[in-house]
């Protein structure tokens, strides 16, 4: 364990996204077009821990009760709050070069109920965040006996911390608060002995382009005992998999392929180019994003699962194609529509 | 239920329940579901495929808890690429539940999926013996 690591992991912790919120014109019922809320939002944690303060300041500006359930819309795409706020912002910012700010449309009607999840209070992200640590948990360690034996104190410190993470009170410290606890669920000495408690799995959910995510069982060490990086990660994880079978599939966007540099193999279709996830990223025709970073493909695995989880244990990758720009579903996107075949 | 093998021997607690049910819904056919994207099958064909890398369909095996009623049908096969939430809306169905009826899902009685989680990942970290365990109960019970 490096002298550093203590400080990546707090650095972690503090990662933030400088967030615009707008209302929706739809909305206003004001003379005037209420100015936009700026904030430096916290990459971990959720948007309803957030958007009472939004709420707040917009409900002014309009007669449409605000008890209805406010929702966050960016581009067109309702915003999963359920999934954790850097995660979303790596999913549907990622791929945009030189992004300052994320801007948000603030919805108080016409909640999409298909798409989203409901969140009529605060208890809705305890319990939906608490068992996603218990899945994340039960993957880890095989049990959620870890989880079972925290008290009642320990249970809500845990929650405080990533509850108060948004808004911090200026003498506690809400890094130490949730991490006294949060630690609990780590107990691995990463790159030292190996005589510690291995976890079974490393919980880890792959994302690409708001799809659902991919979930598989992996394993922290390889078959002849070494720590497993993150190119053996990837190496694991078919192609198929991920670009194929969703609504979204780029097979008929052939034309496309020829952004970077002529893909050595594929003159075809780039559905079926690669068997996994390593190929298609050591091509250049994908990159990754883990908290905001790209971390080198010979990263440890279970280092990364350690220091670059979210708070709900799960180590989040997001993948991002950047070919055939076939990214976020409503893509009115000025980008140059039809790139040039120069092959 | 406390038992959480997987053996098909419990059926001897869930026959109390579901004797009170079987004077409302129909008479002794063959269970004969039909709801429209839920096949049944019988429990003989569940160990036929094995081919690890692709499926196309998943095998779910209901258990209850608590006071909510066991099913007459446990097994049912549902489409891989589904939501979790299709197994919820399904379940409620079967129990013929009311909108306002609380009912929450387990998987192995751990945790609650998310409703957007899709059934192959699900299955693939937490199936024995192909497949997936899901207990349901109407009070959060292992909360």
């Amino acid at each position: 364990m490096s002298f550093f690591d203590d400080d990546i992991k707090r650095s972690v912790w503090d990662g933030k996204i400088p967030v615009m919120f707008s209302m929706s014109g739809n909305d206003v019922t004001h003379h005037t077009m209420p100015a936009p809320y700026m904030m430096m939002v916290p990459r971990n944690s959720y948007f309803p821990l957030v958007t009472g303060a939004v709420r707040d300041y917009f409900s002014h500006s309009t007669l449409i009760m605000s008890d209805n359930e406010l929702w966050l819309e960016y581009k067109g795409i309702p915003i999963k709050w359920h999934l954790p706020i850097g995660v979303l912002f790596d999913v549907l910012v990622g791929s945009e070069s030189g992004t300052q700010i994320w801007n948000l449309t603030v919805h108080f009607q016409s909640f999409p109920e298909k798409i989203l999840l409901r969140c009529p209070n605060e208890e809705s992200v305890e319990t939906y965040y608490k068992n996603v640590l218990k899945e994340a948990n039960y993957i880890k360690q095989g049990d959620i006996n870890k989880l079972n034996n925290l008290n009642i104190n320990q249970s809500n410190e845990l929650w405080d911390g990533l509850r108060q993470h948004i808004f911090p009170f200026f003498h506690v410290d809400d890094y130490d608060k949730f991490w006294s606890i949060n630690k609990l669920f780590y107990n691995v000495n990463v790159g030292g002995s190996s005589t510690g408690i291995g976890y079974k799995h490393i919980p880890v959910r792959l994302i690409q382009n708001n799809r659902p995510y991919v979930q598989n069982l992996i394993a922290p060490y390889n078959e002849s005992g070494a720590e497993l990086t993150l190119s053996d990660y990837f190496s694991k994880i078919p192609f198929y998999s991920i670009f194929i079978g969703g609504a979204t599939e780029p097979s008929s966007s052939s034309p496309t392929t020829t952004n970077t540099g002529e893909l050595s193999t594929s003159s075809s279709s780039t559905s079926m180019a690669y068997t996994n996830l390593l190929q298609y990223i050591k091509a250049g025709a994908g990159k990754y994003l883990i908290q905001g970073v790209e971390p080198p493909l010979e990263s440890s695995f279970l280092w990364l699962g350690e220091y670059f989880s979210h708070p709900d244990n799960f180590l989040y990758i997001t993948l991002i194609d950047s070919t055939n720009q076939l990214s976020l579903s409503s893509s009115s996107i000025p980008t140059s529509p039809k790139q040039q075949q120069t092959i | 239920m406390e038992d959480s093998n997987n053996n098909n021997n419990n059926n001897s607690s869930n026959t109390t329940t579901t004797t009170t049910n079987t004077n409302i819904e129909q008479p002794s056919s063959p269970p004969t579901n039909t709801s429209s994207d839920t096949n049944i099958n019988t429990p003989s064909s569940s160990s036929s495929t094995t081919e690890p890398t692709k499926r196309d369909s998943i095998i779910i095996y209901f258990k209850n808890a608590g006071s909510a009623p066991a099913l007459k049908q446990k097994k049912f096969k549902l489409q891989a690429t589904l939501s979790f939430q299709h197994v919820i809306d399904n379940l409620r169905k079967q129990l013929k539940m009311k909108p306002n009826e609380p009912l929450f899902c387990f998987v192995n009685q751990v945790f609650q999926p998310s409703p957007d989680e899709c059934l192959s990942e699900l299955f693939k970290c937490f199936s024995h013996n192909d497949q997936l365990v899901v207990n349901y109960s109407n009070a959060p019970a292992w909360g």
